[in-house]
């Protein structure tokens, strides 16, 4: 394999050593010319984005973007979580307060709830109030509370059948529109009539404590201060209806420190979907996900997904993860996601850490980088292109008037007073003219002139017979001829010849013939013709 | 030759840059296109599991898929919910929400808004052919301003819906009949008849008697009535207050003062929810909403048998009953969110989709194929019995009752708000004035008439 590849490039310099020798037309080099320091020129600009990392670091670049999105993302989840325990809070001991106020306004224990419909309700319409204007006030598509009561204790489910009121949003087409209606999710028909709310289409009278997997947990345990008491449910049903949602859990405790309820806000999916809607990078659209978040597997079943014009995720399923330098790949049947998380300082009901995740679909950042591509080699093509249309073009105008001088001088067309215009070229043109007009007026190269006065002064040394002899040839007669015309024999002609040769220093008849040719048309048939001198010799 | 073999060898090497820099552009062209989603307000199902949102999930795994479309449900409410919203987002009313790409509408919403050419005009997206499968008064009742902007999906009339087990406590105690029920006449004694039952079971406390009634809409009672009866309900813009009106007012109002019929607001649905009416008139896709548990103050619950039987009519009027059912406006806005939109509304309205859809919702079909050939089949497999029950009376309204279309007036919206509201606030007034001052009930009949004509007309 070497030694084929030394044997290409031993070729390709040996053509190239021979191309150097050929005749290679101006203009076919300079376009090579150009065409080389185009290349060069690209390659160097190419090294440089290199360099300066345009090219490279793509996952770092990612991952930067990703950690960007990820921090303000959660950041603003933790915000309003915060935002809403501390509402919480706050209604705790609104609810606390009000509750301990209709209590002693009417001489009655707690406990005086349990088995009074009509105390129910009417310590619901009280607290109504509170209960409204926490649900207009905070970010959260509901409120709720439980009391530790029940409207009938004989009841079989008395044992997990609790009063309370909860009030939702009926619709949330846009989560900062300002007009929303309330609907009775659970709590007394009597506080929807005297509040004049509708009730919700799967209404009940009170809450199934089962179906909240916090209740138990909250109920039984006193805390000191609320906020140690806060907790976060997974994402869970609502009975009978299309929707789910988290619950804010906090308790509600009486002055003797007792708990005695819980209440809190409803974060549900469609509301979630709705306030955080996907953000644009380069890269294309992000999920916001919060979801409980083991190290290596997300259930989407207890996921909450922001929304997307451009994304969609199911909320059904096992997402797998795997850890990476720069980001995380979160996997799901074969739909691959590349992103971060991180968790949420938050207390959940089964102290499994929420986590916020910021997703990218990886088909998303592929195209992305296939777009950037395209546009890198889209510029790079057209530049080459102009440049290479840029070189013909400058390499045709610079040669022309070259090639325009060299027809015209082949073509015998040059005017006494044409200029190429290129300095150097109008100076050989000059000297080739004079060249010329030295030969037009008689004159012949300096070499050819010698060669006629070497033969001319050969000629003065024949004598006046072998003059004669020769003149006879330069009239035109043959040796026959010439043997009559000198009353002489042809063998006496045939030995002047030979001295005539061995003196004008010829081989052959010929190349007499020959020079005595040359001579008349140079028009100095007269340097050689009888009427020269006759040499000493005679 | 070697010059040639150079020049080769360039040529050669320039080709072969342009052909993978044509490569690499083609390999950046062919990516796949984002898909193309578009949002929806629906009413169906409300608060509760919405059988359309599995519809949707399964346009999305199939059709929507192959082509590209996702429809995402963003809201599902009520009619007057989606009004609201939708009146304040044309409006543009501070806070008012960004209109969805199709969401569901009465016509009279697509006539209160200000600009009605901000909706799809279905006629130039649906061919003459596949309008012609739709039934015609579907259709002509989805023309506003000579524009097809609200597409049949689903259409429902008025039924009277009934907590069985309740009446038969009721009937077994004081003789009253189901068939009772057929008329106005019969209802509103029947009301009377309850109220004093119910109150009497306590006796230590007076009028505490409970509703035996309840009404969606009194606008549509009483239109439909004066209809029935004969005589236009409307003049002009405005009402006519006929004989015919009186006629329906009487036994309704009577009834009222004596605290049979309910007049709070709220559906009907509520007050048969927590035992408070057991006889109600209400849309006949309410039936997703009808509960089979009654609970009470006490928390108590109780299964209850809710069945469902056409709507009363008149004695000696037409059986005449509203026909229903809002449809689905579309939003203009780019080519392929249009063509989304008019490729889910298609496949939603084909013949089985459409039977499917309407059959776990209670309402009727909206093409004569799906009548035809696809609807006796799905009642047949209705296993919940009230739904068994509604069709009965669905197919025995259709069979023997006339279907009337609400006019398309511009001051339609205004006439029934404020009918709604006046009606109500009167003879609760008027009711106030019979418990508490002991007046006649046959005076505060007539008078409050008069006190609601003059405060309408106002």
């Amino acid at each position: 394999m070497t030694d084929m590849i030394l044997d290409r490039i031993r070729r390709m310099r040996t053509l190239l050593a021979e191309t150097k020798k050929q005749e290679v037309s101006m203009r076919f080099r300079l376009n090579l010319y150009w065409l080389s320091m185009l290349v060069a020129l690209i390659a160097a600009l190419l090294l440089v984005l290199s360099v300066t990392g345009v090219f490279s670091d793509s996952q770092r670049k990612l991952g930067s973007t990703l950690d960007l999105q990820q921090q303000n993302t959660a950041d603003r989840i933790a915000r309003h979580t915060d935002t809403l325990t501390a509402q919480g809070i706050s209604l705790s001991n609104m609810l606390s307060d009000e509750l301990s106020g209709f209590l002693s306004d009417g001489n009655l224990t707690f406990d005086d709830l349990n088995n009074s419909p009509e105390l129910i309700a009417e310590a619901e319409e009280r607290l109504y109030y509170v209960m409204d204007t926490t649900l207009r006030t905070a970010e959260c598509s509901g409120v709720y509370f439980i009391l530790d009561v029940t409207a009938n204790t004989g009841l079989e489910t008395s044992g997990h059948s609790r009063a309370g009121l909860y009030l939702r949003y009926s619709d949330l087409s846009g989560v900062n529109s300002a007009d929303k209606h309330t609907v009775l999710f659970r709590g007394s028909p009597q506080v929807a009539r005297s509040k004049n709310v509708e009730m919700h289409n799967r209404w009940n009278l009170e809450f199934d404590t089962t179906l909240i997997p916090s209740y138990d947990t909250v109920i039984n345990s006193p805390v000191d201060r609320l906020a140690d008491g806060c907790m976060w449910t997974k994402r869970m049903p609502l009975k009978d209806t299309w929707e789910s949602a988290m619950l804010l859990c906090v308790p509600i405790i009486d002055q003797s420190g007792a708990v005695r309820g819980m209440c809190g806000m409803e974060l549900s999916d469609l509301y979630f979907r709705l306030s955080y809607v996907s953000s644009h990078s380069t890269y294309g659209s992000t999920l916001t996900v919060l979801t409980p978040c083991e190290e290596y597997n997300i259930n989407l079943g207890d996921a909450m997904i922001g929304h997307s014009e451009d994304v969609y995720l199911s909320t059904d399923g096992i997402m797998s993860i795997s850890h990476g330098k720069y980001y995380n790949t979160y996997s799901i049947e074969g739909e691959c996601y590349l992103g971060q998380h991180r968790h949420l300082a938050v207390h959940t009901h089964d102290d499994k850490p929420l986590a916020v995740l910021t997703l990218l679909p990886e088909s998303s950042y592929s195209r992305s980088a296939r777009t950037s591509r395209f546009f890198w080699t889209v510029g790079f093509l057209a530049f080459f292109l102009i440049s290479l249309g840029t070189s013909f073009y400058f390499s045709k105008i610079f040669v022309r008037p070259i090639t325009n001088m060299l027809d015209s001088i082949q073509q015998d067309t040059v005017d006494e007073d044409q200029q190429s215009g290129i300095q150097e070229i109008d100076q050989l043109l000059r000297f080739i003219r004079e060249r010329t007009q030295k030969q037009t007026d008689g004159g012949l190269p300096p070499n050819i002139e010698k060669l006629f006065t070497a033969f001319t002064a050969r000629v003065s040394t024949l004598t006046s017979t072998e003059r004669t002899i020769l003149q006879y040839y330069i009239d035109g007669y043959d040796i026959n001829s010439i043997a009559e015309m000198a009353f002489i024999s042809v063998n006496t002609v045939k030995k002047h010849n030979t001295n005539i040769n061995r003196k004008l220093e010829l081989s052959t008849r010929e190349e007499l013939l020959l020079y005595i040719d040359l001579y008349r048309r140079c028009g100095r048939i007269d340097e050689i013709s009888n009427t020269a001198k006759p040499s000493q010799e005679e | 030759m070697s010059m040639n073999k150079l020049r080769r060898v360039i040529a050669c090497t320039l080709a072969c840059t342009l052909s993978l820099a044509v490569l690499i552009i083609c390999a950046g062209c062919g990516r796949q296109n984002d898909p193309t989603v578009v949002t929806l307000w629906h009413v169906y199902g409300g608060q509760a599991d919405s059988p359309l949102n599995a519809l949707i999930d399964e346009f999305n795994a199939t059709v929507g898929a192959k082509q590209n479309i996702r429809v995402q449900v963003t809201s599902v409410t009520n009619t007057n919910t989606i009004h609201e919203n939708v009146l304040a987002s044309a409006y543009n009313d501070p806070g008012a929400p960004e209109l969805p790409d199709m969401f569901i509408s009465y016509p009279k919403t697509v006539l209160a808004m200000p600009d009605d050419t901000v909706l799809v005009d279905y006629s130039e997206h649906f061919t003459k052919a596949e309008l012609d499968k739709f039934i015609p008064e579907f259709i002509e009742e989805g023309m506003v301003n000579d524009r097809l902007t609200v597409l049949p999906v689903a259409k429902s009339t008025e039924i009277m819906f009934i907590n069985k087990t309740d009446f038969d406590r009721f009937a077994a105690a004081t003789g009253a009949q189901i068939s009772d029920l057929t008329t106005w006449e019969g209802l509103y004694g029947l009301a009377d008849d309850y109220y004093a039952w119910t109150d009497a079971k306590t006796p230590d406390i007076k009028n505490d008697g409970k509703t035996f009634f309840v009404h969606d809409y009194h606008f549509d009672y009483f239109q439909v009535g004066v209809e029935s009866l004969g005589e236009s309900f409307f003049e002009g813009e405005g009402l006519a207050f006929g004989p015919a009106f009186e006629q329906v007012w009487k036994p309704y109002a009577r009834a009222t003062l004596e605290g049979g019929v309910w007049l709070q607001s709220g559906y009907a649905t509520e007050p048969l929810r927590t035992g408070d009416s057991i006889v109600s008139v209400a849309s006949s896709a309410s039936v997703l909403y009808y509960s089979d548990t009654v609970t009470y103050p006490d928390n108590v619950s109780e299964k209850v048998e809710i069945i469902a039987l056409p709507c009363p009519v008149f004695e000696g009027g037409e059986k005449l009953v509203m026909q229903r059912g809002a449809g689905m406006c579309t939003v203009k806005s780019t080519p392929e969110k249009t063509k989304a939109c008019i490729t889910f509304l298609k496949w939603l309205t084909e013949p089985k989709h459409n039977v499917d859809f309407v059959t776990s919702l209670g309402y009727m079909p909206v093409t004569t194929e799906a009548f035809d050939s696809y609807l006796t089949d799905a009642i047949d497999g209705l296993t919940d019995p009230k739904y068994k029950s509604l069709y009965e009376a669905f197919i025995a309204t259709q069979q023997e009752y006339t279907f009337y279309n609400a006019p398309k007036l511009d001051s339609y919206l205004k006439l029934e708000t404020r009918f709604e509201e006046m009606v109500r606030s009167s003879l609760t007034a008027g009711r106030y004035a019979y418990l508490e001052q002991g007046r006649s009930i046959d005076e505060l009949t007539l008078s409050v008439l008069e006190d609601f004509k003059q405060s309408y007309a106002d």
